[in-house]
């Protein structure tokens, strides 16, 4: 048997509100001053009385020591990019360098009100204007706007702005679908459900790509656009990508470019040069922001010239007339706002000193060493001759790839899921699993251009590993895992008796 | 044993190469076609030091003029404590993706189970989803949920005095599955919800009402409770927008009838950083029925498999996307994860003596400020007679806001946000917030300008 190591702490860390209370030493907030104590009436003299609060809100009580103590503990049992590999396929999770917090810090940036006057904030209407030149370069579009959070976010500007085009061409009713492979990222067909558009599903071929005898059945007149992700999910470049263009703009389509797999072509090739019309690009994938355990991301979508109208507002914009940056709200066919304010700022001075620190050279080598080493890494697990690699097994991949457990699970009676288990075991992230839809028991790797190839090896090794332990010791997997801050969690429970909140566990604990 | 490394970064590369049995790594784009390949190099700056790219950021950031604002309307400066800073910077949770791996991620998913249910604490809930992008997506998201929730109910009902930033965020959710809605005029007197017009328009078609407390005059609305009453009596859901601060000292929604509560989260400890990113958050009575309609992730509190821990994970994801594709809830994916943690710190930190004291702060300052404004002779403040928490209208009776708001930034001030191209008919107005970030210094400074401004405007009205 393997000892067991320890790759997480193991706390048996209370929530907060079970921390002891205390009120040495206590929170200080600030004092209200007393010149305005004198002046002001009491509280409850301010608030009408039916509004007043009977009972204070059940906040802990406690110190900050005991509060630091408590997060430190909760740090140490989260995996992150910065503990070890995280190949995460279809989520980038490469590097952030340090100098893009600090920089995102500067209190010049995080004390500015949105509504601050042009004047008083030429350099952070510069910085959203310099972001966007620089993102309408790597894509070939002609302009880009920042508002979107996240990359769903995106899409759903990037198809709410295809829909004002088509209304504002008197083709808004007649244009009532979205066609999507089967192969897409889920929140492809949500986001088109959402624009209030019906979903038309075309089956990818066998080399993995886009049928184009499908696609010119899918289309018609009431085609609005085609969602596409390419490089695709299975890290296969759509090689027919023109032809795709023209039997979508053919029939009056518009072409909508999920950006989730752009850290695979920078500087090789651009979606305006492929026939895309609308493309969002992932800030915290491709651009190296902080995903934050699940957010913030940013979603920037650029588009070619016929669909500048329709962008959110504002729009940055120089004046060169008087040297002076402004927003620009005067857009008459804009789809108006998708969120508040100007898009997640903080996050975009992240990416655009990631972009000023590679430089042109550097964001296309960071996509030559993504798909090296996704091609090498792909190349040592399929050595292990346990999971083999569906669709076009001799075409190269890019910066992602995909495996089929199928064959393993037939065998050996374990699954995709045991194997990503017992990965956390061996001190690494687990893949993607059991995505993309058309690959069974799949394993979705992306290793991102910032690892060394000692990291890939290793990896590869832990999965020749496990490979053996299929055969051998199966219950090391189906039990697994064992050296993480907790063993295997119970999904279906949390599933079936939601417990969602302190609140309702108090309940249940009443109940009982 | 590890490998021993050998030879320079560069042979390690060829060692790849070789191993692939390519030459170069050009070999790998070739499925690229080459009408589409870019056969020049990206238009872009050449790569900076981090020495050079600190310093060209100093130089961009140095055109930023330094001012004291009294703004609001959906984002507000607020103290945050060291402690919360720290711990949304801990490389381990802020370098994690979405905790897919629950085994590996139960420090984000402990610290967001936490936040759900301090939030729930605010809003009289026990149901808290792990956050939405920022508070007018929250709200949309809550509308096209309370739709969902009916089979014929295909329009929904918001109050005027919105913001016209949210109103437009709300318009775009609303446009897909092609929902009305109405606008609720304000009492002109009080600027709260005029219930007159909110009667006459309730109808059995009406989904959802959304209300503002407080609204977007900052004006509280006292008569929520009959707001409620009106809407449930025609069987349909109340959406109320909260202010989570204010919450220290005015009802939590569930207690006058709110069926969902909704927010913007950045005063909860996150920067205003021109305008993001926020997090929204979005509360809930848990009922087995209505959850499956909720957009959003959400953590759960369960066992382990071996029955030995208590542990947390993404619950309920039937829901989402990745499972449902175009059935699910919502295409919401990546959200503001980190920020709501942060949230959770700063309520755990401050505490209810803490969070009242700042509500305290920020009600007493605008009050303070208010009676002061009132007392110049082209100024009124507030105009509406309705309670305000620590927003409120104000006119100035000569001249334009806009040229007040000139003045201003010449002084360093910048004041509040004008209101001329949403509400004309309120004359020159702009909507002042202040908030535990206001010191009385400033406060006077502030005042002291305002009173030149005043004494410029002149004599006559």
């Amino acid at each position: 048997m393997n000892k067991k190591e320890i790759i997480q702490a193991h706390y048996q860390e209370p929530l907060v509100f079970e921390l002891e209370p205390t009120n040495y030493p206590k929170y200080y907030a600030p004092e209200i001053p007393p010149e305005i104590m004198k002046n002001v009436p009491a509280t409850d003299k301010l608030i009408p009385k039916e509004m007043l609060r009977k009972e204070p809100p059940k906040l802990p009580s406690v110190a900050e020591f005991q509060l630091a103590r408590h997060y430190l503990h909760l740090a140490q049992m989260n995996y992150s990019v910065d503990t070890n590999f995280y190949p995460l396929g279809s989520c980038t999770m490469k590097y952030n360098p340090k100098i893009n917090d600090f920089l995102s810090m500067d209190r010049r940036l995080s004390d500015v009100h949105p509504f601050q006057p042009a004047r008083t904030v030429q350099g952070n209407i510069r910085i959203l204007y310099e972001t966007e030149q620089m993102l309408n370069e790597l894509a070939g579009m002609k302009r880009t706007t920042l508002q979107p959070s996240a990359g769903a976010h995106g899409e759903l500007t990037g198809i709410l702005v295809i829909r004002a085009y088509h209304y504002d061409h008197d083709e808004g009713e007649q244009r009532t679908e979205v066609i999507i492979p089967d192969s897409a990222h889920g929140t492809n067909p949500a986001t088109a459900a959402m624009a209030g558009y019906r979903t038309v599903i075309i089956k990818s071929r066998e080399n993995g790509l886009v049928d184009l005898e499908a696609l010119k059945a899918a289309v018609s007149k009431k085609t609005a656009a085609l969602m596409l992700t390419n490089p695709n999910t299975l890290g296969l470049f759509e090689q027919e990508i023109c032809e795709i263009a023209d039997i979508v703009h053919d029939a009056g389509g518009l072409l909508y470019y999920d950006g989730a797999n752009f850290n695979a072509i920078m500087g090789r090739c651009r979606p305006g040069d492929m026939g895309f019309d609308a493309i969002h690009f992932n800030l915290h994938k491709t651009f190296a922001t902080p995903h934050g355990g699940g957010g913030p991301g940013a979603g920037p979508v650029g588009v070619v010239e016929k669909l500048v109208p329709y962008l959110p507002k504002p729009l940055p914009e120089f004046d060169k007339k008087t040297g002076t940056y402004y927003l620009n709200f005067d857009m008459p066919k804009s789809i108006g706002k998708i969120k508040g304010f100007w898009g997640n700022f903080n996050v975009i001075v992240r990416a655009y000193a990631y972009m000023l620190s590679q430089g042109a050279e550097g964001l296309k080598r960071v996509s030559e060493q993504a798909v090296l080493n996704a091609n090498y890494l792909k190349k040592k697990i399929l050595e292990c001759n346990a999971w083999t690699l569906p669709y076009a097994p001799e075409t190269p991949r890019k910066h992602e790839f995909v495996l089929e457990g199928q064959k393993l699970k037939e065998e050996t009676g374990i699954s995709t899921l045991d194997v990503a288990k017992r990965l956390l075991d061996l001190g690494f992230h687990a893949p993607t699993i059991y995505f993309p839809l058309i690959v069974h028991e799949a394993l979705m790797i992306e290793p991102t251009e910032t690892e060394t190839k000692q990291t890939l090896d290793k990896f590869a090794e832990a999965m020749k590993q496990i490979a053996k332990e299929c055969r051998e010791q199966p219950e090391l997997l189906v039990n697994a895992p064992q050296n993480t801050a907790v063993p295997r969690i119970d999904e279906v429970l949390a599933a079936k008796e939601p417990i969602l909140s302190w609140q309702m566990y108090q309940e249940r604990q009443t109940e009982k | 044993m590890t490998n021993q490394k050998e030879g320079s970064a560069d042979t390690i590369q060829k060692e790849m190469e070789a191993y692939l049995g390519i030459r170069s790594i050009d070999e790998l784009f070739e499925d690229i076609p080459p009408s589409v390949r870019l056969n020049r190099p990206l238009k872009l700056p050449a790569a900076k030091s981090e020495r050079d790219l600190s310093l060209y950021l100093d130089e961009i950031l140095s055109q930023n003029l330094p001012v004291t604002s009294f703004l609001g309307g959906g984002a507000q400066f607020h103290y945050i404590p060291a402690l919360v800073k720290e711990v949304i910077t801990k490389p381990e949770l802020l370098n994690a993706y979405t905790p897919y791996q629950p085994e590996v991620s139960q420090g984000m998913l402990q610290g967001l189970f936490e936040y759900q249910s301090l939030i729930n604490e605010l809003t009289g809930m026990n149901v808290t989803n792990a956050s939405m992008y920022d508070w007018p997506t929250a709200i949309a998201e809550a509308l096209l949920m309370c739709r969902r929730l009916f089979n014929n109910r295909t329009k929904v009902l918001l109050p005027q005095s919105i913001h016209p930033d949210r109103l437009s965020v709300i318009e775009n959710y609303l446009a897909g599955p092609k929902i009305s809605y109405e606008l609720i005029s304000f009492n002109k007197e009080t600027g709260e919800l005029d219930l007159e017009d909110l009667r006459t328009k309730m109808n059995e078609n009406v989904a959802a009402v959304y209300l503002e407390n407080p609204n977007s005059f900052g004006v509280i609305e006292s008569e929520a409770a009959t707001v409620s009453q009106i809407v449930h009596e025609k069987g349909a859901k109340l959406i109320v927008g909260v202010d989570p601060i204010s919450l220290a000292l005015l009802e939590p929604p569930a207690n006058y009838g709110a069926d969902i509560a909704v927010g913007e989260g950045q005063e909860l400890g996150t920067p205003l950083s021109f305008g993001g990113p926020y997090f929204g958050f979005f509360s809930l009575n848990y009922d087995r029925k209505i959850i499956r309609q909720m957009p959003g992730r959400v953590v759960g509190l369960t066992k382990t498999k071996d029955g030995t821990k208590r542990a947390f994970v993404l619950t309920l994801s039937t829901r989402e996307q990745h499972i449902r594709r175009e059935k699910a809830t919502s295409n919401i994916c990546s959200n503001e994860s980190i920020l709501a943690f942060g949230a959770g710190v700063y309520l755990s930190l401050l505490g209810a003596n803490g969070l009242r004291k700042t509500a305290e702060y920020c009600l007493k300052a605008a009050h303070y400020l208010a009676s002061e404004i009132n007392k110049l002779k082209h100024f009124e403040a507030p105009i509406f007679k309705g309670q305000f928490y620590n927003e409120f209208v104000v006119r100035v009776t000569k001249g334009t806001m806009a040229e007040v708001e000139t003045r201003l930034v010449e002084e360093g001030f910048v004041g509040g946000y004008t209101l001329e191209k949403c509400h004309p008919e309120l004359g020159e107005t702009a909507i002042f917030c202040t908030t535990e970030m206001h010191t009385f210094k400033d406060i006077d400074r502030f005042l002291k300008v305002l009173r030149k401004i005043d004494k410029d405007l002149g004599g006559g009205a």
